[in-house]
């Protein structure tokens, strides 16, 4: 006898999937093609390879991969999304370059605007959502104003509509960091773990989708060292 | 209306054993019911066990439905979610009970065979099932709490639902589903009691049933049932597949018509249901546990009573070992309601010492308590479903007690360095030595005698008798949302999970096959139900036995 699920397919099922948003804000100033020694990868070599790794990662879970929405927002010089909300499923990770500045305020602002904006939009669609993760790497200080930085991050987190991170790679001034959000410390992150950063974010967004949309997930704390 | 009994098979051999012939006539109709309960790939990865519980039988021609899902943030989300739907079940089988209920044996294992409820050949009790299934939900939470520790780390949720003839009623605390439609226009498929409760920006909030509020948040809705309609109960493990929309809730109606495609071309059992909830396919929706009953309500009459077409057979649902481990992942159909028939207590929880059966036999009407020897329940945990069936004795009999099935779940000490969750005591629910008058003092137990209450005021309104009792004096009936339920956190459960004059004795789980009739039950009925005549009950011994429940604190 055929069992009922050789006979379905996915057509066949819903589509309420929910969904968490995660604006990844990857600095691409400058500084990061800049020669740090002898035998040492460019920090935008290591943070394509990063980007490669979430991807894989990602698409190798079969809930997350349906639940989780990309949008990478590089700064370097100017401010610019590249392309549009993507499922992990459809997204392709980009090779990004270094040149510019570091517009780090603009950047803070546009990914809490984004994360929200997407959020609303998913659930004027009926979807659930979980709470939206923006993401920050940087190498460097910013170039630009970041005076309404820390309020913008603070009301996004009180009122629940995201949740910021900040990651410092060497060379990052890791005060301005802990000022943009000073209730939980700036991720310091070492040359070696470039991959593991990109490891530990998929797991989390992997944990974060198998929970309830509003649940509180204990994350893996080896990155909250500094 | 027309009322239903659990026949078994219509193929089955059994059936021309009945006692009383199935007068299957214009107007009356049945159920044709599947169920699964799988575990998720994330609690598999994490080593964990299945948190979604489901009892699942037929009471007197109505389809009892209590479904729970054991957060996983909860230590023992599981146990709590036993504990939840052995108590609602336990007070919705007493009611509206004819006396009736019977299990199938056709001589092949009953995990493999869809669930067949046919109407019923004497009128059952009316029962106001919208009050009964509140109260059952207002047991279950005192139960739970009652367990000891943090309330939160037993932290479920509890959906009840009751199909009758004719409608069907729901109650809820939590985010289980329980979807209404009809297979001639599936695109009005409804959602019933439930509501995503949102906070700002966050949405879809889960009350627990241990929480504060969470009597004040319980929904409750009844829908009328056609002679096409359809019925689903799930955990919210199915939600992504099941749903198109959260807000408002839009049921996918493609996902519901492939199911009833499977459903009513007879290709889908319990074992098929299962192994679609275990598929690929739905496992890259969803990691969570995955709970669903189907159910067809359709019209009967004697050509469906006869024709064993749609029905699969052993050889078919072969998928389905017996000899599969004794464990918690996969639970079908009708094992976990077979194992706990309707017309017995569902003694695994509520570590009551039961009647042997000669004591039974000596008088089937008032079986005593307290002195007889407590023996396992065979399969009598309700998360072991399946598994259990390979160490079920055959047609119920009781195993001897060196075959006696691994401990239950509910007995297991989850993790040693957790305060172990409370077993009930013989003594605190056992109230057949108290005198009428004597104070309740558990809430379940005032909450089990508003069921009670209620079911004596219908009793002597449905005409079985003038004298009516009346609850023990000093026993006050519970009035507005339910004030007997203690404050969280309850002081008065101290973290061993012992009550002052608990005894310190742990409990046995004790087995169902001698279980106490509920009220409403035919004393004489034989411990598995199965095959052989039942003797018709009449009122004035149903009054008896309401006020021997009662007095013994609904237990």
């Amino acid at each position: 006898m055929p069992i009922v699920s050789e006979l379905m397919t996915e057509d066949d099922l819903g589509t309420a999937d929910p969904r968490c948003q995660l604006v990844l804000l990857l600095d691409t100033s400058t500084s990061m093609g800049i020669n740090r020694g002898p035998n040492l990868p460019l920090a935008i070599d290591e943070l394509n390879r990063g980007l490669q790794t979430l991807h894989t990662e990602l698409g190798e879970d079969p809930v997350a991969r349906r639940r989780v929405e990309l949008l990478v927002v590089p700064f370097g010089g100017s401010v610019s999304p590249l392309g549009s909300w993507q499922m992990a499923r459809d997204w392709v990770a980009p090779t990004l370059t270094a040149g510019g500045g570091t517009p780090m305020g603009e950047a803070v602002l546009t990914g809490l605007r984004l994360a929200t904006e997407r959020r609303r939009q998913c659930q004027a669609d009926g979807t659930l959502t979980y709470r939206p993760w923006v993401f920050l790497l940087t190498d460097g200080e910013p170039t630009d104003d970041v005076t309404s930085v820390p309020s913008a991050i603070a009301e996004a987190q009180e009122k629940k509509r995201a949740i910021f991170w900040s990651v410092a790679a060497k060379g990052a001034d890791v005060r301005v960091l802990q000022e943009f959000d000073p209730t939980k410390p700036a991720l310091r992150l070492d040359e070696a773990n470039w991959s593991s950063l990109f490891e530990w974010l998929s797991a989390s967004m992997t944990q974060i989708t198998k929970a309830q949309p509003d649940q509180q997930v204990p994350l893996d704390p080896w990155l909250i060292t500094a | 209306m027309a009322h239903h009994r659990l026949t078994g098979d219509p193929t089955a051999s059994a059936v021309a054993d009945q006692a009383a012939p199935v007068p299957a006539g214009a107007g009356d109709v049945g159920y044709y019911a599947v169920a699964a309960s799988v575990i998720g790939t994330a609690h598999l990865n994490k080593g964990t066990e299945r948190q979604d519980r489901l009892l699942m039988a037929d009471v007197a021609g109505d389809l009892v439905i209590c479904l729970a899902d054991g957060l996983s943030t909860a230590v023992y989300g599981g146990l709590g979610a036993e504990t939840a739907v052995r108590e609602a079940f336990t007070l919705l089988s007493g009611c509206g009970h004819s006396g009736q209920a019977s299990s199938p044996d056709d001589g092949t294992h009953p995990d493999r065979l869809p669930l067949r409820v046919l109407p019923a050949a004497h009128p059952a009790v009316p029962v106001d099932w919208s009050t009964a299934l509140r109260s059952a939900i207002t047991a279950a939470r005192s139960a739970v709490l009652r367990r000891g520790g943090s309330p939160s780390d037993f932290n479920t949720t509890l959906t009840v639902v009751v199909v009758t003839a004719d409608a069907i009623h729901v109650a809820q605390v939590g985010d289980g589903f329980v979807v209404v439609w009809d297979r001639e226009a599936s695109d009005r498929a409804r959602v019933l009691a439930h509501e995503v409760v949102s906070a700002e920006d966050d949405p879809s909030l889960v009350v627990p049933l241990t929480a504060p509020n969470a009597l004040a948040s319980m929904l409750t809705e009844s829908a009328p049932l056609t002679e096409t309609s359809h019925v689903l109960v799930s955990s919210d493990g199915i939600a992504p597949l099941l749903l198109e929309r959260w807000v408002p809730l839009v049921p996918s109606v493609k996902f519901l018509r492939a199911l009833i495609r499977e459903l009513d071309t007879g290709k889908m059992n319990h074992a098929g249901l299962a192994d679609f909830l275990e598929s690929t396919l739905v496992n890259s929706r969803t990691d969570d546990d995955k709970t669903v009953v189907l159910a067809r309500h359709e019209p009967l009459g004697a050509a469906a009573w006869t024709d064993p077409s749609p029905h699969p057979t052993p050889a078919d649902v072969s998928c389905v070992a017996d000899n599969e481990p004794f464990g918690t992942e996969r639970a079908t159909g009708l094992s976990e309601a077979l194992l706990v028939p309707p017309n017995h207590l569902v003694t695994g929880v509520l570590q009551q010492p039961v009647p042997d059966e000669q004591s039974q036999n000596a008088d089937s009407d008032a079986p005593e308590f307290g002195s007889h020897t407590s023996q396992p329940t065979p399969g009598g945990s309700a998360n072991h479903g399946r598994g259990a069936l390979g160490e079920r004795a055959p047609h119920g009999k009781r195993l001897p007690q060196a075959e006696a099935p691994k401990e239950s779940h509910l007995q297991a000490e989850p993790d040693k360095d957790v305060p172990a969750p409370m077993e009930r005591q013989v003594g605190w629910h056992d109230m057949s030595g108290a005198a009428p008058g004597t104070a309740f003092e558990s809430p379940s137990e005032v909450a089990t005698v508003e069921v009670a209450s209620a079911l004596s005021r219908q009793l002597a309104g449905a005409g079985g008798s003038d004298t009516a009792p009346q609850p023990a004096a000093g026993v006050t009936e519970p009035s507005g949302s339910d004030p007997s339920i203690p404050q969280w956190p309850d002081e008065e459960l101290s973290r061993s999970g012992q009550r002052p004059g608990d005894s310190d004795q742990p409990s046995e789980v004790v087995a169902s096959e001698g279980g106490m009739p509920l009220p409403g039950c035919d004393g004489e009925m034989r411990p598995s139900g199965l095959g052989g005549r039942r003797r018709r009950e009449e009122p004035d011994g149903k009054l008896r036995w309401l006020w021997k429940w009662l007095t013994r604190g609904g237990r």
